[in-house]
């Protein structure tokens, strides 16, 4: 059963064995896995509730109905802009479908570096079994390669980088291009048409449009949480409450909105690590002018991808998320896709003012592009001020070092395919023409606040894993320090980035976590 | 990263981009001279922001050549739409962003408002803050950019002089948000 706000019209207490707050890749596998095992589970979802009916493809009627913040959210200082899901289903209604499993060297990192048990390859690999079963996830094959993949694949192979097929998790895609505005086919494996669906089937209820405000407890015990309904139209909250009285608390309202909820609850004091260590994955982008029609936005966005950089190359020991380190950097740290934007956000991020702007939007067919997910080495924070969400993450640093090498390589790549022209899309609207100008173009580029055009699709760590409070939020069974029943799954228990698309390790680690709340509910 | 936050960032801004653009003239003076077109109805900005919203979507949006200009579709109505169903500190954010675009031109060589310049010098002095070495001017003009290319190029009329074929789908039922501020507007309009 899903309940949306517009239907509630008064106060409704519930009382089940599992509360989970958010219905995305952690939120909704988690409740399936319960469900499914007979327990009772009441899913809270702040956004609300669509369906493919209601995905039309229009950028602004999508941003309204399934982007937090409407597009419009940033960080701190508007370097970052912050994409996330804010609806039944979560960030994997507007994901790419990009389904890797996590690489075992960073399981291993995980581990090793920061005491991480019982997540180990083997540990996983029945879950992500199962999870490549329910979501079709298989390699993109040919039929799937628009021609900005198709270059991408040829620039990789004549430039000797490893290049691969991006593990896909769809069935049956209609190849629209519009992956980014909730699939109208349901041929993308979101939440929306898996997890959610299964565990509603298996008797749980879910509530859209209600956000969870507060929790109430007792020493190490949990026993309520009370959310209250929003109004759709204006985002704003209005009269009914919902009161939860379960056995069990399951935060998974994503990477920014799990930290930003348990901050809320006062609980820094007791767990200082609380919003600390975060990683969004900030993504640069390169645009290209070709002789040719590309057609960036047909197709599915990335069918193959680069993972020659996935991991950094030092000259000396790798360096850890949030370590210091002596080595010198040489190379790498990102996934390097082909990008795919619609008119609207290609426009907004394209430099130009006026004519400027509207001259290369002329030539939009003749547009494509690359963009990278790097993997973030200096940790960012969140903290809640005069009650306001603040995102700070900086670019400097390592995490500069491995943006300018990914705008270098972004070049690189386009010039060996026929570029005519490459822009980097900065504040500056810096454009060359040859390849032996990228070097002194991306030495001059600047990473202060604003002036790039960069996006943050894969927040977390916001809520770390570790061995007590001291470093970390959460145990290896997801649960908060000092509580008995509170849990999270989400990517905020990761303790670094995973180092490609997160979604299935956020699953896999969901099923862990499901382990340990059906245990604690037993 | 700058040690203040943006809201602090953009209140610090305005006032002092006011004092010097005004050099201590009265504050009753900056919020006088604006005052909607016929037909216009602002329900998420001020008169005034308005205003410089309306300055601002014609200087970015200059249309042309099979382009239509931002005016004629209607992009200060969908801009105002965007302030009024952004959360509270998004939309303090855009409206304190436009407060400061309005008396920065003596900053970059131009006296007088923002509103009242002629469309080439809104661009000059838009295209001066985008390379600023001010992280704020950066910060502002490339937020409310964002916002306008976004609003503009988005919109169907504009697809066919850019080569763009468009959506496979029927148009949904619009946001939530949207119906409530068109349900607004038609009472505002009706009152009028």
């Amino acid at each position: 059963m899903i309940r949306q706000g517009h239907e509630l019209d008064r106060d409704q207490s519930e009382s089940v064995d599992v509360c989970v707050v958010g219905s995305g890749c952690g939120g909704a596998s988690l409740a399936a896995v319960l469900a499914e095992q007979g327990r009772s589970v009441v899913m809270l979802e702040q956004g609300g509730y669509y369906t493919k009916d209601d995905f039309d493809q229009r950028e602004l009627n999508m941003l309204a109905k399934i982007d937090g913040g409407r597009g419009l959210h940033a960080s701190d200082d508007v370097s970052i802009s912050l994409t996330y899901g804010n609806n039944v289903g979560g960030a994997s209604v507007h994901y790419w479908a990009d389904s890797y499993r996590t690489p075992a060297d960073r399981l291993l990192e995980w581990r090793d570096e920061f005491g991480i048990r019982g997540h180990s390859e083997a540990a996983l690999a029945p879950h992500f079994d199962q999870i490549e079963r329910d979501l079709n996830v298989h390699p993109a094959s040919d039929e799937y390669a628009n021609k900005m993949n198709l270059l991408v694949e040829r620039g990789a192979r004549q430039l000797g980088w490893h290049v691969a097929r991006v593990p896909q998790a769809r069935k049956a895609c209609r190849a629209s291009g519009h992956c980014m505005q909730g699939c109208a086919y349901d041929a993308k494996q979101s939440q929306l048409v898996t997890y959610v669906p299964r565990a509603v089937a298996a008797g749980a209820r879910l509530y859209s449009d209600l956000r969870a405000e507060r929790l109430e407890w007792t020493g190490r015990k949990i026993s309520a949480l009370v959310g209250r309904v929003l109004d759709r139209g204006t985002g704003r909250p209005r009269g009914p409450t919902l009161r939860v009285e379960a056995r069990a608390f399951v935060i998974a309202a994503g990477g920014y909105g799990t930290p930003d909820f348990l901050l809320r609850q006062g609980l820094k004091a007791q767990l200082p690590e609380l919003g600390e260590h975060l990683f969004v994955n900030p993504c640069p982008m390169v645009h290209a002018i070709f002789d040719d029609d590309i057609i960036q936005w047909r197709n599915i966005p990335a069918a193959w991808g680069v993972e020659e950089f996935r991991l950094a190359r030092y000259q000396g020991p790798r360096r850890v998320f949030g370590r210091p380190s002596q080595s010198r950097y040489l190379e790498g740290g990102y996934l390097f896709m082909p990008n795919q934007l619609h008119p609207g956000l290609l426009g907004a991020v394209l430099p130009g003012i006026g004519r400027t702007n509207t001259e290369l939007m002329r030539q939009l067919p003749k547009l494509g592009g690359t963009i990278c997910w790097i993997d973030d080495v200096e940790p960012g924070r969140i903290r809640i001020d005069g009650g306001r969400r603040r995102v700070e993450m900086p670019l400097g640093g390592g995490n500069g070092e491995r943006l300018r090498d990914a705008w270098k390589k972004q070049a690189q790549l386009l010039f060996t395919v026929g570029a005519k022209q490459v822009l980097f899309g900065d504040a500056q609207d810096t454009r060359i023409d040859r390849a032996d100008q990228i070097e002194s173009a991306v030495r001059q580029l600047s990473i202060r606040a604003g002036r790039n055009a960069l996006g943050a699709p894969h927040p977390g760590g916001g809520a770390r894993m570790g061995a007590s409070a001291r470093d970390s939020v959460v145990d290896e069974d997801h649960r908060v320090h000092g509580f008995d029943n509170l849990f999270v799954a989400d990517p905020s228990v990761f303790p670094s980035p995973p180092s490609v698309d997160p979604s299935l390790t956020i699953l896999a680690f969901s099923r862990v976590a499901a382990a340990a709340v059906a245990a604690h509910t037993s | 990263m700058s040690a203040v936050g943006r809201r602090q960032l953009l209140q610090v801004g305005v006032g002092g981009a006011a004092v010097l653009a005004l050099g201590g003239a009265s504050l009753r003076w900056l919020g006088s001279g604006y005052a909607l077109r016929s037909g216009e109805v602002a329900l998420g900005m001020s008169v005034k922001q308005w205003c410089v919203a309306r300055a601002l979507v014609e200087a970015l949006t200059p249309g042309g050549d099979g382009l239509p200009t931002g005016a004629e579709l209607g992009l200060i109505q969908q801009i105002d739409e965007q302030v009024w169903a952004a959360d509270d500190g998004t939309a303090s954010d855009l409206r304190a962003a436009l407060e400061l675009v309005e008396h920065v031109p003596p900053l970059f060589g131009h006296l007088g408002r923002f509103s009242s310049l002629s469309v080439a010098a809104r661009q000059d002095v838009f295209d001066r803050m985008v390379r600023s070495r001010r992280d704020l001017f950066v910060q502002v003009a490339l937020g409310l950019k964002q916002l306008v290319q976004i609003c503009y190029f988005a919109d169907q009329r504009v697809w066919p002089a850019i080569g763009y074929d468009g959506p496979w789908v029927k148009e949904a039922r619009p946001p939530a948000s949207a119906l409530a501020y068109q349900k607004l507007l038609v009472d505002r309009r009706g009152r009028a």
